[in-house]
């Protein structure tokens, strides 16, 4: 968890806006330790947290920050394998895993939609009155959701998908939701723009790392653009931006606030 | 012509098509259209599939408003919660809809039909539903007297957009604020709004406004735009250096340094005096004579002939 970034933010562990869809965008570089700083900062904030984990492991996850053992023990994590799960799919060990719906039978059954993944989300965090007591609000996490469309899921349905999530955790249950996309503006994949596209109109969030324009700097990796969209909101103002330099090592991230006038 | 396009004093029947896109959305728009209905005391049927109902009208209506009919295609469209009947999108369904909540009223009156957005009907109905439903403003028998439709463009196909561009009586086009605006705004403008308006007679009407929506969703028109094009220029010239500023030498003439100039004569320049100091054979100069060989062949009247090879 980076502190500076949620006081850029303006959010703290006690206090941070709620019914939030945030976006994650990344292009010409790795976004993920957003993911991990989401995670943390949700953890620690005492929501509970289904996380739909589509491209690393369960140990991945937990080595990099937080102890998510201890939270799933807690059950205030649920945590979704999708490289597990999504071998079992494929190669099921008996035929008796028909019988109940799984979230990846779009896997075997392709022209399905995502409603399975859909009910899972939604019945890990509709919450107990005992979870309500001891968890804060729901939070939904996504890496990524790129992941589905190279799966061969139609864009469609994969905003099908984020519709109902958030009506369910956004609007319903005044959650919050933290989605990574790829951003493949140079590469001309239509299918990952158009889901970029639509998401970019439903966020109120965005947060855009980019690679460096001049190229590869080994101290320097990117930068964050942070646009708050407040065109939901009766506010309409224009976005801000705050145009920022992360430079990360093994351990840790530091942030280096950049002025706009030096970019351009 | 924005806002004369809201209030409806200027061609306000038909299809209203605003186009967003990423940069500038187009929902407060949208939300200081409806409001403007509302004013005028006309019924106003909102087909929702994006944000909430709380979201929509939250600065519209206290929520008491009768004139104000909500259609929940958010919570549920596709039946994936619920069992009950999932949200129909056919043009039928959303006509007897309209005429449904129409006969609750005691009076008939005509409806404005307010799609939002366009781009959700268009990727789960096929598009020549859509362009039915349309239609249905020019039908006469018809109580849909206007519809107003957000589309997000960069959504779909160009082929689509076209299509539904041409549709439409009246199409608002949203760009965002070029970022090297130096014109001081006393508020900022949200985006540029692009109107495109055909009216019966075959005129095309065309106009390109700043605009920001308040937070009462009344407009706020910004009419130095075209200022702004020409602002833009200025400060370069001002910005400009001269190149003849502090150099170590001097490039300019004094008038008697001119004269001077003037009357040099250069060496290429070809003079009287110089001709004729050339032509004039001179002492001790050369002579070229000639004799010709006995197997000559040469010409008196062609010197030259032997060059005709």
């Amino acid at each position: 968890m980076f502190a500076e970034l949620n006081g850029i933010l303006n959010w703290s562990l006690d206090k941070f806006e709620k019914g939030q869809c945030v976006l994650l965008s990344e292009s010409k570089t790795d976004g993920s330790f957003l993911i991990h700083h989401f995670l943390s900062f949700f953890l620690k904030a005492q929501c509970k947290v289904c996380f739909l984990g589509l491209v690393q492991s369960f140990s991945h996850y937990s080595t990099v920050g937080i102890n998510m053992l201890q939270a799933r023990e807690k059950g205030q994590l649920v945590f979704f394998e999708g490289l597990r799960n999504s071998l079992d799919m494929l190669l099921p060990e008996s035929d008796a895993s028909d019988a109940e719906p799984q979230p990846l039978s779009f896997l075997r059954w392709p022209s399905t939609d995502l409603r399975n993944l859909f009910d899972f989300v939604n019945s890990s965090l509709s919450q107990s009155e005992n979870d309500m007591s001891r968890w804060a609000s729901p939070v939904l996490l996504i890496d990524d959701l790129s992941v589905l469309l190279s799966l061969g899921v139609n864009p469609t349905a994969v905003l099908d998908f984020i519709h109902y999530c958030r009506m369910a955790v956004c609007s319903k249950q005044q959650g919050n939701m933290v989605t990574l996309v790829h951003n493949e503006d140079d590469l001309g994949d239509e299918d990952c723009d158009l889901v970029l596209h639509a998401l970019t109109h439903q966020s109120s969030l965005i947060l855009q790392v980019h690679g460096l324009n001049t190229g590869y700097c080994r101290d320097v990796h990117g930068q964050v653009l942070i646009k708050h969209c407040l065109d939901h909101d009766a506010t309409l103002t224009h976005s801000l931006t705050h145009p920022l330099i992360n430079k990360y090592t093994i351990s840790h991230i530091s942030y280096y606030l950049k002025f706009r006038n030096l970019i351009g | 012509m924005l806002s004369e396009v809201i209030t409806g004093s200027e061609g306000g029947e038909g299809f209203v098509l605003i186009k967003d896109c990423v940069q500038c959305g187009g929902r407060g728009l949208l939300k200081s259209f409806i409001k403007a209905a509302l004013l005028r005391n006309e019924t106003v049927h909102v087909f929702e599939f994006e944000i909430s109902q709380e979201e929509m009208y939250s600065g519209l209506t206290d929520g008491t408003s009768s004139s104000l009919v909500f259609h929940n295609g958010y919570t549920d469209p596709l039946n994936w919660i619920s069992n009950e009947k999932p949200f129909d999108f056919s043009i039928q369904s959303i006509k007897s809809q309209i005429d449904q909540s129409k006969d609750k009223e005691s009076e008939a009156k005509n409806v404005i039909l307010v799609l939002d957005s366009l781009s959700w009907l268009l990727h789960h109905i096929p598009i020549t539903d859509v362009c039915q439903l349309l239609q249905e403003p020019k039908r006469k028998e018809s109580t849909v007297k206007r519809i107003i439709a957000l589309m997000h463009s960069e959504l779909h196909d160009q082929g689509i957009v076209g299509s539904v561009s041409h549709m439409a009586n009246t199409v608002v086009t949203l760009s965002p604020i070029p970022e090297f605006t130096t014109v001081n705004w006393e508020v900022d403008p949200y985006a540029i709004g692009e109107t495109v308006q055909r009216k019966k007679s075959g005129k095309v009407n065309r106009e390109e406004e700043c605009y920001t929506v308040q937070k009462d969703f009344s407009l706020i028109i910004h009419h130095d735009l075209h200022n702004r094009k020409q602002a833009i220029p200025k400060p370069d010239n001002t910005a400009q250096v001269d190149p003849a500023a502090n150099l170590t030498f001097n490039l300019r003439l004094s008038e008697e340094e001119r004269h001077a100039k003037e009357r040099l004569s250069l060496p290429f320049t070809f003079s009287e005096k110089k001709k004729h100091s050339i032509l004039q054979p001179r002492p001790g100069g050369g002579k070229i004579v000639y004799e010709p060989d006995a197997q000559d062949d040469f010409d008196e009247e062609d010197p030259d002939d032997d060059l005709d090879v």
